[in-house]
């Protein structure tokens, strides 16, 4: 954050925390709060009648959770202050209790919730983005296609598309046992694009084929890994 | 008639009601016989003038001037000094011309304005149901009028009285009203009823109707417009407070907890999406009723 940034946030701050809210006639009220004890009071100011006097309409106090929640709950609804102050006034401080801090604590124990929720679905997002499966596509009068697709996503990060059926399945037989390695694909689509990892994958099978024909493990005909299971 | 109660600042949790039949400053004697007879219901006796007690005053200026409608902040602080005054002592409104629609809470305001004050309130209703009747000859008296009565009953000589309907009475009949409400004749206006002149000078008239104009202009000259509208949202809840407050008081509750309190408003402001202050306070005398089973 620069240092104007912080600048702008003080103002901000200081002006809500003690512009006094107007509640009647030359009646003012305001909100305070004292972290360290947890005490938040709310304030009335008359300056009609003689000297200035303030009166402390509303007290509560709690715990630092619980006193920041219903704090920054109350603060955020200065135009139902006059509203309870007139009821402190009616019907005396419990009843003000109940409605603002039962109101606020529940509605920060639903930001707490909400917190969780988002915090848990980062985190399977996050894991799902690790997930990279190898999708194979034959649909009728569609060229065939694979495609790597990412498990927090709807779109394939990568499509490649083939001619004959056996050609995609060549390269199948070793992407198939490549999964290690997809996540490095997603990477290298994002740095240099499809036609980089689609000339890294056919080199990488190439050199592969050969070295396992020399190994003698490669089958004949157009798919030579047909019955390689992997390393 | 039961006293008005008056709320006081509350303990934790309860609402403390201080009834109102303390020691009233001043009074004043109301009527006066046409002949050597005294006058029935005691009304030439002499009659408090309340609303003139510091408290009283404070609680004009904090019920009614600080914590409610805006609109008549100026007249309550008006109202407030007169009452404050030594040389006067009492409370006293200029006639009021209320206008508001349907819901907008024109008898909570009056009930409540005479609450804060702790004088009586009457509704003079004039559809028909009422003691004044219309004839060719003008107002035929057949009881002593409602406002007299309730004079006599509250031995209090300042009530707020409510006129309802007025604007359903003929031009001519408004005037007569006109009179009664008028500072220079209202002082002697007879009362075939009781066989005397009645003095309506201190009693508080708010006059309600729908829209601003429905009055004859005669009438409504003497009448100090205000206007009510259903509250915004933000005003909302002072709104409801304040209905909750007026059924409290009227269902004599001493003590309401605050859970009590809370559930109240909670069932009240889902009933506020249909704009009516009546029903509201239907709901709140229901459920601080319920309260105490």
């Amino acid at each position: 954050m620069t240092a104007v940034d912080v600048d702008e946030v003080e103002v901000v701050e200081a002006k809500d925390l003690n512009a006094p809210v107007p509640i009647g006639w030359e009646r003012f009220c305001r909100l305070a709060f004292e972290p360290c004890s947890g005490t938040i009071e709310l304030v009335s100011t008359a300056t009609a009648e003689g000297p200035v006097e303030s009166v402390v309409e509303w007290a509560w106090a709690s715990g630092p959770w619980e006193a920041t929640v219903v704090f920054d709950w109350m603060a955020d609804r200065r135009d139902e202050w006059q509203a309870w102050v007139r009821l402190v006034d009616l019907f005396g401080h419990d009843a003000l209790s109940v409605i603002v801090v039962e109101e606020a604590l529940a509605a920060g124990r639903q930001v707490l919730a909400a917190a969780e929720a988002i915090r848990r679905a980062d985190e399977e997002r996050r894991r799902l983005h690790e997930e990279v499966d190898l999708f194979l596509h034959d649909e009728r009068g569609k060229h065939p296609r694979l495609s790597l697709e990412s498990g927090d996503e709807h779109k394939p990060f990568f499509v490649m598309r083939f001619t004959e059926r056996w050609e995609r399945d060549r390269v199948v037989d070793w992407l198939r046992w490549q999964k290690g390695s997809y996540v490095a694909f997603r990477d290298l689509v994002a740095r240099e694009g499809a036609i980089a990892l689609e000339r890294e994958i056919l080199s990488a099978m190439r050199a592969f084929e050969a070295a396992a024909k020399k190994r003698g493990i490669a089958s004949g005909g157009r798919r030579p890994l047909r019955f390689w299971r992997g390393e | 008639m039961r006293a008005p109660a008056i709320p006081a600042k509350a303990a934790a949790g309860t609402l403390r009601l201080v009834p109102s039949e303390s020691l009233a400053l001043r009074s004043a004697t109301v009527a006066s016989s046409w002949t050597a007879q005294p006058v029935a219901l005691g009304l030439d006796q002499p009659l408090a003038l309340l609303g003139g007690r510091p408290d009283d005053v404070r609680r004009i200026r904090h019920d009614l001037r600080d914590g409610w409608r805006t609109a008549a902040a100026g007249l309550f602080e008006e109202v407030a000094i007169q009452a404050g005054r030594p040389d006067i002592g009492w409370f006293r409104m200029p006639p009021l011309l209320l206008s508001g629609c349907n819901g907008a809470g024109r008898t909570h305001f009056a009930r409540r304005t005479a609450q804060a004050a702790g004088v009586p309130h009457v509704m003079l209703d004039l559809t028909g149901k009422s003691s004044v009747s219309q004839s060719r000859r003008g107002i035929e008296p057949m009881f002593p009028s409602l406002p007299v009565i309730a004079m006599a009953v509250s031995r209090c000589a300042n009530p707020v009285v409510t006129v309802l309907n007025a604007a359903a009475l003929e031009p001519r009949v408004q005037q007569e009203l006109a009179w009664m409400i008028d500072e220079a004749t209202a002082a002697r206006c007879s009362e075939e009823a009781i066989g005397g002149f009645v003095d309506l000078s201190h009693v508080s008239w708010i006059f309600q109707t729908k829209v601003g104009d429905a009055l004859s202009p005669f009438l409504a000259r003497k009448l100090r417009p205000v206007h009510l509208e259903w509250p915004d949202t933000p005003d909302l809840m002072l709104h409801l407070v304040e209905i909750m407050a007026e059924a409290v008081l009227d269902e004599d509750v001493a003590q309401l907890g605050g859970r009590e309190i809370a559930e109240t408003l909670e069932a009240m402001r889902e009933a506020a999406g249909r704009r009516s202050t009546a029903e509201l306070y239907r709901i709140a005398c229901r459920m601080v009723r319920s309260s105490l089973e």
